[in-house]
């Protein structure tokens, strides 16, 4: 076959002096499958090779930076250079990210060696991860070097953590053993990372935190087991996870009891045993190994060290989300009972019905800071049920109804009667974007089941003042005003004068000071409200604003933004579908705004009509894969079916007269009139394929592995095949050749083809099997 | 100098001459121009082509519509004989007129006649508007929005006989569009009839010792007034009554036609669930279907009303006060037996005994009235 690409010795020239745009062009060409030839090995490969690790070894950042990427590109589309050459890529690689984490102030200095380690860092990942699995590959390549880039990655996950973490986690989770022997002092980095600085992370990388710091605990420590006389037990296998789990719910009672010193928790005494019923580590068996945090330290007089708390409580939320989430080999013992109690119990720390402790009560900043604080407590309660939730579904269903009555304390109300605080509502937004999606994922499982309707009628409001936009301007008028009549009596009005000044955009448009609400909000908000609007039948005064909102804010959405939101549609779907107790559903105004998204239930509530198929041949299955079958007919042969049509046609008109009516039935059986031949194989061929498959599913089951290992051989084999149509449809001097080569594939692939098909595929392969067959 | 001959030119003498025209003075009026139009404001224009429909009806309906258009200000005439004798006239058209395009002229102005200051014309609009409503409800039903506005008027009108007078509007009015009018003004209408009725509301506040009565009088004088009528009385409260049955009861309690049932009183319909199904998604039969959604009104933003940030869920309305409840909207039967279970039962419950006690027609009135709330108790329990 005829190569018509740059030969790869010219790439090796080119690569070194290249930049820019020109390098992109040759990753680009380096990905043609053409250089996947063993016999370039010797010649052209090796040369190409030997460039590549030239410029790794360069002391230019530049080329370093080049050769990754060469790399990168070069192993993960070659899989002869990765069988070849990727113990060596891997040596120079982390030979250079050493020299270059060495001196890692230095390096941090410039740019240009910052995104070089950075780039570095990626490649070993990728390159590891291309190595994974293979397993002749993983044995004489990674594993041997894994005992020198394990330290490695732990020394810069401290520079950087975002960066090496995910490597870690992946280490951790895939290559357990050998990470063994790094497991101490791996413990040792994560833990200063988790108790000094882990409020400085952002989000993704305090997750990954807690990720690497959990998955450690897949390392067995079974050390101190084997001197006990209970070998004979067999362990569990998910012994030391679960004790750590454990040993972080247990660090939470302390926590809430300290609580007990700002609210009075004496006033109720269910309160005083739930919280004692909490999980408590066994004294007798000592269980409090190693101690993760320092003592808290907390002054009363210094107001917002008691934030402390919340600090404390987060980092063990994120833990506990950790332990509970991340998927692992093993089955996990996960006590649901004791961490629903814990979020319970956080979100039972709210002012709403407890007062604060008698000595407290005076001091304004001190109760401002401490409802704040409680608050945040109450909120890390939400993002643990959250995350259980989400893994567990319907496992904590349960608990739904005391997660529901202690998620209504989240809500603040006012301090005398029962009136929802709107106005800390809305400086609570974000939280309450969080507890509308606990609340949805826990409401997917529940439906109308609950007969709870409080809350959700709470919610409801909550949610409808929250989509509004507003500006915090409101007590700024009021303020202003009385500022300007004292001002006049002091007669300072050359200050007055200078404000005013400043402040004139405010008069002049309020409106450029409003609070905007994020796309995702709404997302979330609509969702609740289909929810709701769903299950229950609302009152009208709910009814009547969501349908409001739903409206004026699709219309306002599409002409700021040019379409209407997804979660829009929906919500108008389901207040059409639901309208509740209204007269009259909003079909027309909902069908006016969503005129251009095709939307298939308006389409359908439009214009009533059956689905096609049922309308054809009510109940028989076998006629229905034959209209199937006659239906794709026409793209094969346009003559043919075009005088079918008339025929049936005359045939209608025939029957007309006698039956008076005549389904699409017959049109679809005179259809087939002429195509007989090929149906009756069919029929018999289907029946034969409906008996396979069930015997493949058995089979399925019992071969799956060593079938997805065939179907893994097979796919380059016919990728290369259709590369090879390709080509030689381009070349037009070898027409014979070219029909051969099709058949042959064909042919070749039938026996795939047979061994994946699933039921409903059967009409078309098979017919053209049976072409196949009758022509052999 | 030059002040004084400018003012001496204004009283030299200028001379004529032979053969000139004399000259005019400087503050001559133009009366050359000859007219041809006088615009007279009191009276209608009347013009041709202001109703392009009538193509098909011949020129008959035209001129019908022409003539009721002229009349319509009629309505407005300073004599009050001449403002009965137009609403008879339009009571004996109506059966012609009800569906040309006019009526929405005389609606209008035949509405605000519910505040005339003449008994007469109010007892023959009552009359004019029960016509309508027989021929065909939905026109009233069209403008229950000015029909609310003027009966709220009527309801607090300055003038006692007018607010006496409102009761009979209301009868009429809920003979045809019971399901509207409680739809659209229930806490409305509610807190009008106390106030035609001269009698407190007794508010709940946290505490029930701090419990407020507000008097809805407007003047002494008006609750003297009532007092003394005992027949106005006995309408005003019938037409209450009649009010609470439609929006507490359903429309079937005032045995009217069958509408579509909220509370599943269809029984004479085919069949009344699968019709509860479709019936949202059919052309609605009576006009205006989404007015209650308010999408085109102004409202004010919340909270800007009432300092408080008024909006609380319905199911502690208990707690809102007579302002707050105006922000809820009583579409549904649940919430209006709700509001008036909590804000307006008691009120009514401790008046009662003492009309029954007075006896006569208001006292046999009364005495419905009462069973009537028991009823409503017994479907809340």
């Amino acid at each position: 076959m005829a190569t018509v690409t740059v030969p790869l010795s010219s790439l090796a020239k080119l690569i070194e002096e290249s930049e820019g745009s020109q390098f992109r062009s040759i990753l680009q060409t380096l990905r043609s499958p053409t250089y996947v030839n063993q016999s370039l090995l010797k010649s052209d490969i090796g040369v190409f090779v030997a460039k590549l690790l030239k410029l790794l070894r360069s002391s230019e950042p530049y080329q370093i930076w080049k050769g990754c990427h060469a790399v990168a590109v070069l192993c993960s589309n070659n899989p002869v250079v990765l069988c070849s050459q990727a113990n060596q890529f891997l040596t120079v690689l982390y030979t250079r990210l050493e020299s270059f984490i060495n001196f890692y102030v230095e390096t941090s200095q410039s740019a240009a060696r910052l995104t070089t380690l950075k780039t570095l860092t990626r490649t070993v990942d990728i390159l590891m991860d291309l190595i994974r699995g293979k397993p002749t590959l993983t044995r004489e390549a990674l594993t041997p070097k894994l005992n020198a880039v394990i330290p490695l990655l732990m020394t810069l996950c401290q520079y950087e953590p975002e960066l090496c973490l995910p490597i870690l986690k992946k280490l951790l989770l895939q290559n357990t053993t050998t990470f063994k022997p790094f497991a101490n002092k791996y413990r040792v980095i994560l833990n200063r990372l988790i108790t000094k600085d882990f409020q400085l992370y952002d989000r993704t990388t305090q997750r990954l935190i807690c990720d690497n710091f959990a998955y450690l605990h897949l390392i067995k420590q079974n050390a101190q087991k084997l001197e006990e006389n209970q070998e004979h037990h067999k362990t569990l296998m998910d012994e030391n996870w679960r004790s750590s789990i454990l040993s972080v719910l247990y660090q939470f009672k302390p926590l809430i009891l300290l609580c007990g010193d700002i609210l009075d928790f004496s006033v109720d005494s269910e309160m005083l045993n739930f919280i004692d019923s909490l999980p408590t580590p066994k004294k007798d068996t000592g269980e409090i190994k190693d101690e993760l945090f320092a003592p808290l330290s907390v002054d009363m007089n210094e107001s917002f060290s008691l934030w402390e708390i919340s600090y404390r409580v987060e980092v063990l939320s994120q833990l506990l989300i950790s332990f509970i989430s991340l998927p692992t080999s093993f089955p996990l013992r996960i006590p649901l009972h004791g961490i629903i109690d814990i979020c319970q119990a956080l979100l039972m720390l709210s002012t709403n019905y407890l007062p604060l402790k008698r000595g407290l009560r005076r001091e304004t900043e001190l109760t401002a800071v401490i409802i704040t604080v409680l608050r945040s407590l109450q909120y890390q309660g939400i993002v643990v049920l959250k995350s259980i939730s989400r893994c567990y579904g319907k496992d904590i269903l349960y608990y739904y109804s005391s997660i529901l009555s202690s998620l209504e304390l989240f809500i603040p109300i006012k301090a005398r009667g029962n009136a929802i605080d709107y106005e800390k509502v809305e400086s609570m937004k974000e939280q309450v974007f969080d507890l509308l999606s606990l609340i949805n994922t826990l409401a997917g499982h529940l439906g109308h089941k609950i007969d709870e309707l409080d809350l959700f009628t709470k919610l409801t409001d909550i949610t409808l003042r929250l989509v509004e936009e507003k500006s915090n301007l409101g007590k700024f008028y009021t303020t202003v005003n009385d500022a300007k009549s004292i001002k006049q009596t002091t007669k300072q009005k050359k200050d007055y004068n200078k404000m005013a000044g400043a402040m004139s955009d405010i008069y002049s448009h309020p409106k450029q000071f409003v609070n905007k609400t994020e796309l995702r909000w709404y997302d979330e908000a609509n969702k609740f409200l289909s929810l709701v609007v769903q299950n229950w039948k609302l009152p009208s005064t709910q009814q009547v604003n969501i349908i409001k909102y739903a409206t004026v804010m699709s219309i306002t959405l599409n002409e700021q933004i040019g379409n209407i939101p997804e979660s829009f549609e929906e919500l108008l779907t389901t207040i059409v579908l639901y309208p509740g107790s209204e007269r009259l559903s909003i079909l027309p105004i909902a069908v006016g705004l969503l005129k251009n998204m095709d939307n298939k239930v308006f389409d359908v509530l439009c214009n009533p009509r059956l689905p096609f198929s049922c309308l054809l041949n009510p109940g028989s299955s076998s006629i229905r894969k034959d209209i199937r079958n006659a239906l794709k007919m026409p793209n094969g042969d346009s003559d043919e079916t075009e005088e079918t049509i008339v025929t049936g046609q005359q045939d209608v008109l025939d029957q007309s007269d006698a039956n008076g009516i005549v389904t699409a039935n017959d049109i679809e059986r005179d259809r087939d009139g002429p195509e007989n031949s090929i149906e009756k194989p069919l029929s018999a061929l289907t029946s034969i394929v409906s008996d396979e498959s069930q015997i493949f599913r058995k089979r399925a089951v019992e071969e799956s592995e060593s079938e997805e290992e065939e179907t893994k051989r097979q796919r380059p084999d016919s990728a290369e095949e259709t590369e090879n149509n390709g080509e030689t449809v381009v070349i037009p001097n070898v027409p014979t050749q070219v029909l051969q080569t099709v058949e042959t594939t064909e042919t070749a692939q039938q026996p795939d083809s047979d061994s994946d098909s699933e039921i409903e595929i059967p009409t078309i392969n098979v017919s053209d099997n049976d072409d196949d067959d009758d022509e052999e | 100098m030059a002040k004084k001959t400018v003012r001496q030119q204004d009283f030299m003498k200028r001379k004529l001459k032979v053969g000139k025209p004399k000259q005019k003075p400087s503050n001559v009026t133009d009366t050359s121009f000859q007219m041809k139009r006088i615009s007279l404001p009191s009276q209608t224009k009347i013009s041709s082509g202001s109703n392009g429909k009538s193509a098909g009806n011949g020129t008959g309906v035209l001129d019908l519509n022409q003539e009721v258009i002229k009349r319509v200000s009629l309505l407005r005439h300073h004599s009050d004989v001449t403002r009965k004798e137009t609403v008879l006239y339009f009571e004996s058209m109506i059966s012609r007129i009800i569906h040309l395009p006019s009526m929405n002229n005389l609606m209008q102005s035949s509405i605000p006649l519910m505040c005339d200051s003449s008994k007469q014309v109010r007892d023959e609009l009552a009359n004019l508007l029960d016509t309508i409503g027989k021929h065909d409800a939905n026109v009233l039903k069209l403008q229950i929005r000015a029909i609310t506005l003027y009966l709220n008027n009527a309801m607090t009108h300055i003038i006692a006989p007018i607010q006496r007078d409102s009761g009979m509007f209301v009868q009429v009015v809920l003979k045809y569009c019971a399901d509207e009018l409680v739809r659209h003004a229930w806490i409305k209408m509610l807190k009008g009839f106390f106030q035609v009725l001269g009698w407190t509301i007794v508010t709940q506040g946290n505490n029930k010792a701090k419990g407020k009565s507000i008097s809805m009088g407007i003047t002494s004088s008006s609750v003297l007034s009532m007092n003394k009528n005992k027949k106005h009385k006995n309408e005003n409260l019938k037409a209450m009554l009649q009010f609470i049955r439609a929006g507490v009861l359903g429309a079937a309690a005032i045995g009217h036609e069958d509408r579509n049932p909220e509370q599943g009183n269809g029984a004479n319909s085919v069949s009344p669930l699968l019709q509860q199904r479709y019936v949202p998604y059919m052309i609605p039969e009576f006009p205006q279907p989404y007015a209650y959604l308010k999408l085109f009104t102004r409202q004010f933003a919340k909270g800007e009303l009432t300092s408080t940030g008024a909006e609380t869920s319905s199911t502690d309305s208990g707690n809102m006060t007579l302002e707050e409840l105006e922000t809820l909207s009583c579409e549904d039967t649940h919430t209006r037996r709700m509001v008036f279970n909590q804000h307006f039962y008691p009120s009514i419950q401790r008046q009662l005994p003492a009309l029954i006690k007075d006896g006569g027609e208001c006292g046999r009135t009364a005495h419905s009235f009462s069973s009537t709330l028991e009823e409503i108790l017994q479907i809340t329990v």
